[in-house]
């Protein structure tokens, strides 16, 4: 199953983001990530199998802040 | 030792809470939200835990509205200069202490304080009220009196500031983990508590709740996110919390709201008015003795007494006391305002607060020395 690496920024948002994506029966994790050229520095994201709009629906009505969404490739 | 001085910091910490904090040294230390380690994502995670709980126990919307302070002042800081704008003016209560009105004098604003009435809290709400004026931002005062013990009626106040659009800040530190407090409920934008205190954590530790943003910051560092910015990061809590954080004190905090919980705020509550009420009226009988307040009912007062003996100074009653085996502060407890108020700013009071672990007994031996005609002579 595709994964996704959700950017949250603060690691304060990824695991309230982790706990509620996991509720929904979602398998999520939290993870240290650099964001990459260009971008603010080091950070934490929620790493989510399945399917992502639903999983990022649920996490803004959640007032989750997300910076980014991205494709993991394993 | 019979310590009656829980209001400064509770005496003794629960067993739960040593062995948190000593966990946290053993078990959980690695730095949270640094790095991407198992012990650090541990960490990180079991921080999170500790806010998401004091965010169900005070009422917050959110486990990231929880900010882990160096102690109450400092969060009352963070709030009266990451919110007040020049020209701002603020409403204090005549029983704040340092830690509001400190601050508050450095930054300049202008201020009312309002007058607290110790037999009618609608007069205080209308005292409050009166005070307002156009420019008025916010209201910032203590939930109860760290001298006189007189709570204030918060829930009202907090009414009043949702009704006129005025923020409202609360100087929590004796009140939290002492009586309910529920920010929704009671309209509180900025909560400020001392965890050490009513929750029994360790010293050293400090929380804001904060339901309104914080545009400028009193400390500026390491996040550990956001890294190649020179700015603060813009979300809570990591802004206001540069710095590694107080973990030991944190898991500390965690295990304070679970012993308070596993007995229950009412039961405690009720435990220690029933202590200061035989205070008082053990006090009462000593003709030598001044008390200033009326007798303490509950949920008017939180457990903090303060008397004199006879024209003795405050710090010299309490230092016989100390000699005798008995803890209490005498002095201005860093509220002169408030002494200012009830006129007692020239010999500070001896205070007396006890907590969930002292007894009967130890209530009876006080007593019985500071009544016995020993006590006189020695001052």
């Amino acid at each position: 199953m595709q994964r996704y690496i959700i950017t949250t920024g603060t690691v304060t948002y990824a695991i309230k983001g982790k706990d509620i994506l996991n509720r929904k029966g979602f398998k999520a994790k939290t993870q240290r990530i650099m964001s990459g050229k260009g971008s603010a520095g080091c950070g934490y994201a929620i790493i989510v199998e399945g399917d992502i709009e639903r999983a990022t629906a649920i996490l803004r009505d959640a007032g989750i802040k997300i910076l980014q969404i991205n494709q993991k490739n394993d | 030792m019979i310590y009656f001085d829980n209001a400064a910091t509770t005496g003794k910490k629960p067993q739960n809470v040593i062995k948190a904090t000593l966990t946290a040294l053993s078990e959980y230390s690695a730095n949270p939200g640094r790095s991407g380690h198992t012990l650090s994502v541990k960490t990180a995670d079991a921080i999170y835990r500790i806010r998401e709980k004091a965010a169900n126990f005070f009422g917050a919307t959110g486990a990231e509205k929880v900010v882990f302070t160096l102690n109450c002042t400092h969060a009352i800081n963070c709030v009266i200069k990451g919110v007040l704008k020049k020209g701002d003016h603020v409403i204090v209560s005549t029983f704040e202490h340092n830690a509001v009105m400190r601050p508050l004098k450095k930054i300049g604003n202008p201020y009312s304080e309002a007058k607290v009435s110790l037999f009618d809290d609608e007069e205080t709400v209308e005292e409050f009220k009166r005070l307002i004026k156009p420019n008025t931002r916010m209201i910032i005062c203590t939930g109860a009196s760290n001298v006189f013990g007189k709570l204030l009626p918060i829930e009202k106040i907090g009414k009043l500031c949702a009704e006129r659009g005025i923020l409202f800040a609360v100087d929590a530190a004796q009140i939290a983990g002492v009586i309910p407090v529920n920010m929704q409920k009671m309209h509180i934008d900025f909560l400020c508590a001392a965890p050490h205190k009513g929750l029994y954590a360790p010293m050293g530790t400090g929380i804001l709740i904060a339901e309104k943003y914080i545009e400028n910051t009193v400390l500026e560092g390491g996040t550990g996110t956001n890294s190649a910015q020179l700015t603060q990061p813009e979300y809570l809590p990591e802004r206001l919390e540069s710095g590694t954080l107080n973990v030991p004190g944190i898991l500390g905090i965690g295990a304070g709201i679970d012993f308070v919980n596993s007995i229950g705020l009412e039961k405690i509550y009720n435990y220690e008015m029933n202590l200061i009420r035989r205070l008082y009226d053990g006090l009462k009988e000593n003709r030598n003795i001044k008390l200033y307040t009326p007798k303490p009912s509950s949920y008017d007062y939180a457990p903090v007494l303060s008397f004199n003996f006879g024209d003795a100074d405050s710090v010299t009653t309490a230092q016989i006391l100390s000699e005798n085996g008995v803890a209490v502060r005498g002095g201005l407890h860093c509220a002169p305002e408030a002494h200012r108020y009830l006129d007692t700013k020239d010999t500070g009071t001896v205070r007396l607060s006890p907590c969930a672990f002292n007894t009967g007994g130890e209530v009876s031996a006080f007593l019985k020395l500071i009544n016995g005609e020993k006590f006189i002579k020695k001052l």
